[in-house]
């Protein structure tokens, strides 16, 4: 059964074909990867499906519901969250308050909320559990109270995965969750995926460069390149794949 | 940090606010009715000042145009008195209510605009409405439209009673504001001031509370309109198309303190009592103005709400713990 398929998406900037004739398919319940030298548009893929840039031709489904004319905000609804590739958190809140603020699409209606009524109060109190549930799951409990631009860059990735589980999705856009992290960071983060996916039945779709960490973690691996896909499969299959080796080769002479 | 801590409401900074409510509402018995006059002006600029904080201090939103706001509510009060014999009470909601109105249109038409240029818009927009009210003959321009004296239910007051008026629903101006402020909305308004695309992507629409804060910040200054109509009984244009009104407002919130409510009060009573106290020099005010400003920009860019939590913070937080800056 699949969560997420994506087909033919193409989409176009000047005269350069960012991606061309795109497909993939997330299956329910694995953990698949993206991956490609740089500029392969692994992102621009990312913000299509998160809604954020615009398809010029193509299908992108979730279950039922096609995307063409779904935006953003109304993503969290249908159970799907995201994080950025170089994390967008809010540079002023606590952590507390960022997972709060993940949690938006779970709040008491407007009017309540903005009147302090019993009702909005208590749910208020609810979301407050449940983001230290969360923060918990993720390993940031004892940060609750700091300002996140305070916070070391490898906490501030996991707020960002806070953020985006706070919601309560079922699946996850992982853009380079462990871009910038060290061994140990990235072992950790690996970790809490792996929890989420097996313990949570959370899905995921991940972009990432880190070889290492894509060949442990995802169950099923598309690769792209120049926009297109070249290969997609196991990770066993992807390592001896001679298309996938030479582009990333090439990327190698190149730099 | 507890989380329950987050719900918990600051026993210091409610004591500081009892204190203050109570001093206020004794002082017009100690003081003659110039100075309670005085105060109410004061209100009122700090009730405008906390309007406009919401917007920019608040969800990060950039105007220079609340004038215009300030001026639908002045005028809306004015016309139903002179058309339809309503006085204080009816203004007050209708000139909010019509502000309001106009302040969620105007943040739909600016959505798109951002930084400078949302700015620029909104400052288009208090041209607009000083141009309107010059020109319309029904606001009657320069010549104006005067006022009945100030009743609620027929029973006329003066000027110590139009204090109560201004303290009473500056209070409640600062309870709802502080409401809104502490509320999932008040988070996600902060929420889009920091970052848009991870408001989205948790779940914000951008178009719903971008609009919203327009109206309520339009709403409130709206309010302070209307009581400023009612302060001197009279509203023309040479008042209300002045475009430096709108600056005024920008300066009590940045001098202030952006988002913080205690700093829309420092800032209000700053751009009220300065002018005042320097009132043989004039035009020395306003430079004073400009400099302080300034100096606030380069050394203190958090306002006078941040220097007032520095020293609270140096001397009686032991005991005190007052948190005057955000929120």
């Amino acid at each position: 059964m699949s969560n997420l398929i994506a087909k033919d998406i193409s989409v176009y900037f000047g005269g350069l074909a960012a991606l061309d004739k795109v497909s993939l398919e997330v299956l329910e319940g694995s953990i698949t990867g993206l991956i490609g030298p740089n500029g392969a548009g692994k992102t621009t893929f990312f913000n299509c499906v998160s809604r954020f840039q615009h398809y010029i031709s193509g299908i992108l489904k979730h279950g039922n519901r096609d995307f063409r004319r779904t935006r953003p905000h109304q993503l969290v609804k249908l159970g799907i969250s995201r994080t950025f590739q170089n994390i967008n958190l809010f540079n002023s809140r606590s952590t507390l308050d960022n997972i709060l603020i993940g949690m938006h699409s779970h709040i008491a209606n407007p009017f309540s909320a903005m009147l302090s009524l019993p009702g909005a109060l208590k749910r208020e109190r609810y979301l407050l559990k449940q983001a230290e549930k969360i923060a918990d799951i993720v390993g940031i409990k004892d940060t609750l109270g700091e300002t996140v631009n305070s916070l070391p860059y490898g906490i501030q990735k996991r707020v960002e995965l806070a953020r985006a589980l706070a919601s309560n999705p079922r699946l996850l856009l992982l853009d380079e969750p462990v871009a910038g992290c060290n061994e140990e960071e990235t072992c950790e983060l690996i970790d809490i995926i792996n929890y989420l996916n097996k313990e949570m039945n959370i899905t995921v779709l991940l972009v990432e460069h880190d070889m290492t960490m894509v060949m442990s973690v995802c169950t099923y691996i598309y690769v792209l390149d120049f926009g297109k896909n070249i290969a997609d499969g196991v990770p066993d299959e992807i390592q001896h794949n001679p298309a996938v080796i030479e582009a990333y080769l090439g990327e190698q002479n190149v730099s | 940090m507890n989380s329950r801590e987050v719900l918990k409401v600051n026993k210091a900074n409610l004591l500081l606010a009892f204190i203050v409510l109570g001093g206020l509402l004794i002082l017009p018995f100690f003081i003659e009715s110039f100075y309670a006059s005085l105060l109410s002006m004061t209100y009122i600029y700090i009730i405008a000042a906390i309007g406009v904080n919401i917007l920019t201090g608040y969800t990060g939103l950039v105007t220079v145009g609340h004038g215009g706001f300030f001026a639908i509510g002045a005028y809306t009060s004015a016309l139903m008195g002179q058309y339809l014999g309503t006085s204080l009470l009816p203004g007050l909601f209708a000139g909010g209510i019509t502000a309001g109105i106009v302040g969620f249109l105007l943040g739909f038409i600016f959505l798109r605009l951002a930084g400078a240029f949302l700015a620029i818009g909104t400052l288009g927009f208090a041209f607009a409405i000083g141009s309107i009210i010059n020109n319309w003959p029904v606001f009657e321009g320069r010549e104006g439209i005067t006022l009945a004296p100030n009743n609620i239910f027929g029973f006329e007051f003066g000027d110590v009673g139009f204090y109560y008026v201004c303290l009473i629903t500056g209070a409640l101006i600062f309870l709802f504001a502080w409401s809104i402020i502490r509320s999932a909305i008040g988070r996600a308004f902060m929420a889009v001031r920091d970052s848009e695309r991870a408001s989205e992507a948790s779940g914000i629409n951008l178009r719903l509370y971008k609009t919203l804060s327009f109206a309520i910040s339009a709403a409130f200054t709206g309010v302070a309109g209307v009581l400023f109509a009612h302060h001197t009984n009279y509203v023309s244009s040479e008042t209300f198309a002045d475009i430096w009104i709108s600056v005024d407002f920008l300066v009590a919130v940045v001098v202030g303190g952006q988002a913080s409510l205690a700093g829309s009060m420092l800032g209000g009573a700053f751009v009220v009592l300065l002018p005042y106290y320097l009132s043989e020099l004039r035009d020395f005010a306003s430079i004073l103005k400009g400099v302080v400003l300034i100096l606030v920009l380069l050394f203190a860019p958090a306002g006078l709400a941040s220097i007032f939590q520095k020293f609270f913070q140096k001397t009686v937080f032991r005991v005190f713990p007052v948190k005057l800056d955000e929120r």
